[in-house]
Formats: C-alpha cells, structure tokens, sequence
C-alpha cells in the first residue's frame, strides 16, 4: 500500500514539532542566560570547576542517549502507525542479541561515570595541610564563622584568593547546609556532627552563599556572603579585625550600662542586622523565634523589678538565657560578648531604645 | 480458552461484613488515641468488638 | 453440556446503598473505593501545588506566609505520595490482579477492606491535622529531625502527621500480604508465574517490597514518636544522632520511590501490546528487570544523604549502587520501544499516555543519573534540579502511567468509555503543562535555587522560569478538570464498550464489562500469555470457515 500522510498524521507531525518547538525554546533559555550568580556553572573554584566539567561530560552522554532512544520512539510511533484495520505484524517475542547489547552498552557507561566519580571524590577528598581553618556553624537563621584567631563574623565570611580555606561545618540546632555554589558543593551542617569541606577560590569576588537544607521558617532567608580578597587585602583585613578583638566586651563580664559610652542608634541599626538579631526577631510586632522588638524601649524598662531598660537590654544581649520571656526557648546565642565592643553595646541599646 | 467439561461448580464468595471497618476504626482511634485517652479506649472497644466480629463470622 | 454451576445472586437481606459499600469485601468494589478516594486527594494534593506556583510566581509574599508555605509543600509531598500515587496502584491492583490471574476475590477479602479504610482513616488523620492548635505539621515530608523534634516543632501537628503514616502503613502491609498470597496460589490452572501478566507480576514485586521496607518507617516514626513525647534521644544532636533518621526514613523511602513506578510500568506493559497488536517485546528480560529493581531499590537509600558526610565506602558503595539500578531500567525502556517497533499501532489515548510515560520517564531516569554521580549531586541535590526530576518520575511516569491504566481499564470497570476526543486533548494539554511546569526546574537548580524556598532575591535572575512554571502548573490543573469533565459527560452517555473494546490480551477482557460480582462463570484453563488473544483468534478463524 502506497505510504500517503493521512489528515491525521500531518496533525501528529505537527503536535510533535510544536512540542519540539516548546522544547528547544524552552532549552534555549539556559544557553544564553546560565551565565548568572550563583550559578554553580560559574564556579570559581578548582574543585567546583571540576564539578562543573563533570557536569557537562554527562550532560553530553545524556543529550546522545536521550536523542537516540527519543528518537527510536517517535520513529516507530510515526512509522508503524496503524493504517489498515485488518493488518496483523509479525509477532516477535524478544531478541536475545537486543537484550545482550542494551544491557551491556549502558552498564559500560555506568563503569565510566563510576570510574570518574570516584576519581573526582578521590582527588577532592583530602585538605591541603596548607588549609587555613574556619569553622562554620548555622543556627535558625544566620550562620556563625569562627576564625582561628577568634575572629568572629555573621553571615559573612570572608576568604583569601589563591589559599585552600577548609571548612567545619556544624549546627547549633537543626540541619542546615552551607553551600556557596560557586566555590563548592553543599556540606550539611547537623547538630552532633563536624562535616569537612574546602575550597580554593581562583578569583576575588562576592559570591552568594544560601542555606540548602529546609530548617524551618526563616530557611530561605538564611543567606550569607562569602568575600574572596587578594591575599594582601585579606591579610590587612585580618589585621583589623584581631586588633578590635582585644575591644571586645567578652564573656566574663557583664558592664553597667551606666559605664557605657554614648550609642549611635545608625550604628546600631546596622550592628542589628549585621549581627543576625534580625533573623530572629522581629521589628514589627510578629512573633518569630525571638520576642519582637516592636515596643521594647518601654518594655524593657518595666520588664524586671530592679532593672533600668538600659541594663536588662545589657544582659538580654549578654546573658540571655538568665531572664527568659514566658513562651519562649533560649536559643540566643550566649556569646555576643566576644564579638560586641563596648561602644557595639551602646550602639545597639541607643537602637532598641527607640523601638 | 479451555472450558472444564462437566463440572458442577459451586461458586462461593465471601459475604460482606462490618468487621474490617471496625477494625480500621479501632486501630486509629486507638493510635490517634495515644494523643487523647479518652479516643484511646473508644480505640479498644472498636477493635475489641471488630476482631470479635471477624473471628467467629463465616468469611 | 450442561454444567450445574449455581451463581449467586444478590439475596433480599443483602445490604444496599451506603451499607452496601462499607460492608463490601468484594475487590472490584474496593479498588473502586481505592480509586476515588486517591482521586479526590490528588485534587487536594493539586489544589496545594498550585499554592505553592501561585507563590513562587514572583518575588515577594503572594498569598501566605512562610509559615503556611512550609505546611503546604509538607501536605503536598505526604498527601501525593502516601495518599494518592501508592493508593491508586494499590487501587486499580486490587480490581485487576484478580481478573489477570483468573480467581475470584483476593486471598483474604476481608483484610483487603481492612486495608481500604485504614487508608481512608489514615488520609482523614492527617488533614485532620490542619486544625493542630498550633498548625498542621510543616517540616517536609521528610520530617527530619531535629526540626520535627519537640523542641523546634512543638506542634501535635507533626505527631498527627506521623501517626497518619503508621495507620498507612498498617493498610500497605496488610495490602501487601493479601497481594501476595493471591499471585502466589490462586492463579488460574495453567498460569505459570511465566504465564502471568505483566502488571500482575508488577504488584507481586511491589508486595514484597511494601512489605520488607514499610516496617523501617513504622519503626521510625514510632521513633520519633518517642523522642517527641517520652524523652527518648534516638536522633537528639547529644546521646543520639540526627542522621540515624535519615537511614531509617530513606531505607523506606528509597524502595517507596519503586513502589510508585513498578506498577505504572505495569500498566505501560500491558497497554504497549494490545495497543500495538504485537506480545511484549521480551517478556522475561522484562520480569528479570523488575525482580532486580525490586531488590536493588533496598540498597541505594544513602544516595539521598550524599551531603551529610558518609564515609568514601558508603560514599563509593551508594554511588554504585544507584548507577547500577539504572542498567534494568535501561532495559526495560528498550523493550517497550522494539514492542511497538514493528507493530500496527492505534494512537488512542491509553497508548498516547504511555508513549507520554516513555518520553517524561526518559528524562526523569537520566536526570536521576547526574545526581548518582556524587560530586555533581552536592551540587544538584536540595535544589529545584531534584524538584524536576521527581517530577519527571513520579508525574511524567507514575501519573501518565495512572491516566493510561484508567482510560485503558475504565470501559471495564463501568462498562463505558471515556470520550477519545476530550481524552485526547487532556493527554497534550497534560503534556504541554508538564513540561512547561517542570522542565525550567531543571534550569532552575542550576542557577542554585535550592528548594523549599519560600522566596527568592529578585536578582538572582529566577523569577521567569518560576512563572513559566507556574503557568504549567495551571495548565495541568485545566487537563485534570477536562478529565473530570469528560468522566461525567461519559459517565452520562454510557456508551457501552463490550466485553473487550481493546483487542486486549489478558484474563480481564474475557468476562463482562463490569464484570459480575463471581468475576467467571467458570474459571478458565490458561496455556498462553495471551489467552484472550487466542481465544478472539480461534473464533475468527472458526467463523471464516464457513
């Protein structure tokens, strides 16, 4: 019987290049617009570029494999479209040779992807000893990095180009994951656990850091920076940061507000964010893990007999699980001390005070 | 498909029963129970009862 | 020759109506049950997909907080998987492995409704949940502590949750069982295991899988349950351990995924050759396949914790195993194709949605095996990559598979077709949407959005793909609605479709449509694989004889 396109099969041809058409219109967004912060193919990182470059050898396997057996399928549904009622096709149970070659093909490709998974884990697995150490730990919902030297930063970290920096991921409370995807894979931060990860980043720049583990409310907001500087820049950096520990308050001591020098409420506005009180509490009156912050320059003059609203601000912020508010678990972190100079104390009381 | 030949055959089926439901019923009230005593022993009673039911009924 | 076989007929004291349905133990009545039931939770499942689209359409808070977002993509993910996709494989199983293998009820009929309402019971717990003093539970369907401890989720919400699971549980295993005994010893005389159809052989594989995997997620949930209430510290950071869960939830969780897709591929087995007038192009490969999917899908769990730290042996053991369970897949894939290579094709909508099935599940497979890939996956996982691909899996395959067995079966069930028109136009409407919800989901994951996100920066350059999708997601819910039209337009018609509207191969199409409550006047003797097939034959030919 002569092969003629029937009304129904032009249709068929036509569905399937609309579909087609969807496809690569849809496919070529990424061509043109992958190129985008934090995409983890910009990485900026030996081990991410390697990531990367795996990436894009499976993707080539995927694209064949998909094309060939996409293929197979729209031919034969085009091809041996029913055309006579009565047509009866040879009726074939099998064939072993089929069976032999498309088992075998595919698990030859696993034992490649497997041969270079495995190098890769291998070739990233140990730390250079040159490494310098941070420690990194989340909490609902800011991220703490804790340098060597005592240096600490919120949500902030910061990292020489050019140096390994190796990374121990940790959690104050519940699972998060620290994941910078330009620099390298996520690392699961659980409570109980110490988990290992480095990186070298290859270029100065800021890259976005999120957390990539659902940790409750406030998970999409937890979002960090990650500064990579120029050696020279970063040592300088560094510099300052040690010499203003010696100003900070500690956790030894509670001062009286009395002493206190005089606060910038500015100042302290951006000490609030800065330091991840606002992760936790709010300015507006909602309840988030922390009591609001709406109100609380009277609040916390009247909240504990014997308390003027200046000092039961000093030691919420230093001690805070001495005085609890009803309804409320003491997850605030207790050593603020060791990152609040002072004049930080000031600057956040003169803030608060005018809530 | 071959017929049997010259068979007399019975067809038995199950008959319906309450039983199950109220065995269901039992077992979440009686879990959902855990959260709540008293759902806890209306739980008991149900699947007492279902289970009874279920055991000396012809199935 | 006269036979002396007594039918029962429907005696007096009989109960009807409403009665009828809760006392019933007949299994067609309860697959029915089944499927209703799972439909009405894929439309809630549905109503809260498309909440979260409406709020990830842009930037910003659209229309809840992120309170409530973090419950309704838990709801979302526990209600399709637990609610729908698992129930209605159990559903159309229950109505039809009976009929495939020729007896006439399932092994223990009674546990069988048992099963049924302890889901129905089990689905009712946990929505009953959304009125928790302090909220339903919203910590994923995966629950992972410490976030679903009592310190940080105090609601009885997540206590609900966990309950609702274990009652489901007791449905599947009980489930499980009856399934098992009834493939194992009442299939009709002649009917070899290798003389059984392939969907029957499916749910087989499936039984046993229900029934090894289910108790490690009973037992972790009863876990949880301690650590919540009694003071246990089976996952506390200190004198526990978080990550235990993980191995407990995901050794579940992980055959759970197969659960889902073994008997929509099934479904795909027994379609693709009626529909293309050929026997399923190799049969045992086929069966072999989904023996090995069934037992290596117990030892891949791990690939869901590649980011927590494993050990290089677990890591090198799990990234093997995951790769391997590809190789039977692949397989089967291939099979499905050269059953159609060749054939005389009729392009109705049962075969449209499995050629749908073949396509989506294609993409979803290989998606899966960039994440295999360990250094690639720490990079993929918790992103809205891994959104895509479970979509592709569990919509692309499961749920095309579900739409194919339904418009394939139904005229069986009810006695009348759905309408091929309207069947038709839901099929591309489904497809495009899909496509259109979760193909940018891919891209999105790589542009590192991870999941779970209730918001997202504006700038990061998301906001797009995050419409287009929540466009797909609108579409789809307009093909489900057509469906639903269309089942009542039908439904209205009553268009009768005859014992065997399909040309089909297997048992179910030699008795009436809907069968009768006996489901064989007499029970058949088998001796193919295609015995309805042979019997159609050997009429035809009998009457060309004339």
């Amino acid at each position: 019987m002569m092969y003629q396109p029937t009304q129904k099969r032009l249709q068929l041809i036509q569905r399937w290049a609309m579909l087609g058409l969807l496809f690569v219109v849809v496919f070529a967004f990424p061509t043109r617009a992958l190129a985008q912060p934090p995409s983890p193919l910009l990485p900026a990182s030996e081990n991410a570029g390697q990531v990367t470059n795996l990436f894009y050898l499976v993707l080539g396997i995927a694209v064949v494999v998909f094309v060939v057996v996409e293929g197979l399928l729209i031919f034969a549904v085009l091809r041996y479209r029913r055309r006579d009622e009565d047509e009866e096709p040879e009726q074939i149970h099998g064939n072993t040779t089929l069976e032999v070659l498309w088992t075998v093909v595919p698990a030859l490709i696993m034992a490649l992807l497997f041969y270079l998974t495995l190098n890769t884990i291998q070739a990233q697995r140990n730390t250079p000893p040159e490494a310098m150490t941070i420690e990194v730990i989340g909490h609902q919902w800011f991220w703490e990095f804790r340098y060597e030297n005592r240096v600490v930063l919120i949500n902030e970290l910061r990292v020489p180009v050019g140096q390994p920096v190796e990374l121990l991921v940790t959690s104050k409370d519940v699972i998060h994951s620290f994941w910078v995807p330009q620099l390298a894979g996520k690392q699961d931060a659980i409570p109980g656990h110490i988990n290992r990860t480095w990186f070298e980043a290859r270029q100065a720049g800021l890259y976005a850091g999120q957390c990539a583990e659902f940790c409750g409310l406030e998970h999409y907001a937890m979002l960090f920076d990650v500064y990579a500087m120029p050696e020279e820049e970063f040592a300088l950096w560094m510099e300052q940061k040690v010499a203003s520990l010696g100003d900070v308050i500690g956790t030894e001591s509670v001062p009286d507000v009395a002493t206190l020098p005089p606060g910038n409420p500015a100042e302290g506005q951006a000490l609030f964010e800065g330091q991840g009180c606002s992760s936790c509490h709010s300015l507006d009156g909602s309840q988030r893990v922390g009591p609001s912050m709406q109100g609380i320059g009277e609040r916390a003059a009247v909240r504990l007999e014997g308390y003027s609203a200046g000092q039961y601000l000093v030691e919420s912020i230093l001690r805070p699980c001495d005085y609890v508010v009803e309804g409320f678990v003491c997850v605030m972190p207790q050593d603020f001390g060791e990152r609040l100079t002072t004049q930080n104390l000031s600057d956040l009381i003169a803030y608060l005070a005018e809530q | 498909m071959e017929q049997p030949s010259s068979e007399h055959e019975e067809i038995h089926l199950p008959p319906p029963s309450i039983a199950p439901i109220m065995v269901a019923g039992g077992i979440t009230f009686t879990l959902v129970g855990l959260l709540n005593l008293s759902l806890f022993f209306v739980g008991l009673a149900l699947l007492a009862i279902g289970v009874a039911l279920w055991a000396f009924s012809r199935g | 020759m006269a036979t002396a076989t007594t039918y029962p007929e429907r005696a007096v004291s009989e109960p009807r109506g409403i009665a009828a349905w809760i006392t019933t133990v007949d299994h067609k009545r309860i697959g029915i049950m089944y499927t209703v039931t799972a439909f009405i939770f894929f439309a809630l499942g549905g109503i809260l997909a498309l909440l979260i689209r409406t709020e990830l359409a842009a930037p910003g808070a659209q229309v809840m907080s992120a309170e409530q977002y973090n419950r309704v993509f838990s709801m979302h993910g526990t209600t399709m998987i637990f609610l729908f996709v698992i129930p209605i494989l159990v559903g159309l199983g229950n109505y039809l492995v009976p009929l495939q293998i020729g007896a006439r009820d399932m092994a223990f009929p009674r546990l069988n409704a048992l099963s049924y309402w302890l889901y129905l019971f089990g689905g009712l717990v946990l929505y009953a949940s959304w009125l928790a003093p302090q909220g339903a539970a919203g910590v994923g369907w995966t629950g992972y502590p410490p976030l679903s401890s009592a310190v940080y989720s105090p609601t009885t919400g997540v206590d609900m949750w966990g309950l609702s699971i274990i009652i489901l549980g007791i449905s599947s295993t009980a489930g499980a069982v009856n399934f098992i005994t009834t493939i194992l010893n009442m299939r009709a005389p002649g009917m070899t295991l290798w003389k059984t159809p392939l969907f029957t052989w499916s749910v087989l594989v499936t039984a046993f899988m229900i029934l090894l995997a289910t108790p490690m997620l009973t037992g972790a949930i009863a876990m949880l349950a301690a650590d919540r209430n009694l003071g246990t510290q089976f996952f506390a950071a200190v004198g526990g351990d978080p990550l235990l869960w993980q191995h407990l939830f995901w050794f579940y969780s992980h055959p759970a995924v197969y659960i889902m897709i073994l008997p929509a591929m099934g479904i795909i087995s027994e379609i693709l050759p009626v529909f293309s007038r050929k026997p399923i192009f190799g049969y045992s490969a086929i069966v072999w396949s989904t023996i090995a999917i069934g037992v290596l899908g117990f030892a891949t769990w791990a690939h869901h914790m590649f980011a927590t730290g494993l050990s290089p042996v677990l890591q090198a053991f799990f990234v093997l195993s995951t790769m391997t369970i590809a190789v039977p897949t692949g397989v089967k894939m291939f099979n499905w194709i050269f059953t159609m290579m060749g054939g005389s094709l009729k392009i109705d909508t049962p075969l449209l949605y499995s050629i749908g099935f073949l396509s989506m599940f294609l993409i979803g497979g290989m998606s899966g095996v960039f994440q295999a890939v360990l250094p690639i996956d720490k990079q993929v996982t918790d992103t809205y990559w891994v959104v895509a691909h479970l979509h592709y899996v569990l919509f692309g395959g499961s749920v095309f598979g579900i739409f194919a067995g339904l418009f394939y079966w139904l005229p069986k069930i009810a006695g009348w077709r759905l309408g091929e028109g309207l069947g038709k136009l839901q099929f591309w409407l489904q497809l495009i949407g899909f496509n259109l919800t979760f193909f940018p989901m891919h891209i999105l994951g790589l542009l590192g959005m991870p999941r779970r996100y209730y918001d997202y920066p504006a700038e990061r350059g998301w906001t797009g793909y995050n419409f287009a999708a929540t466009i797909g997601a609108f579409l789809i819910a307009v093909a489900v609605t057509i469906f639903i039209v269309n089942f009542i337009r039908s439904a209205i018609r009553r268009d009768p479709a005859g014992d065997d509207p399909w040309e089909g191969n297997t048992l179910e199409w030699a008795t009436t449509s809907p069968p009768p409550v006996y489901n064989f006047a007499r029970i058949p003797v088998v001796d193919s694989l295609r015995p309805v097939r042979d019997a159609r034959l050997r009429l035809q030919s009998g009457s060309s004889q004339d």
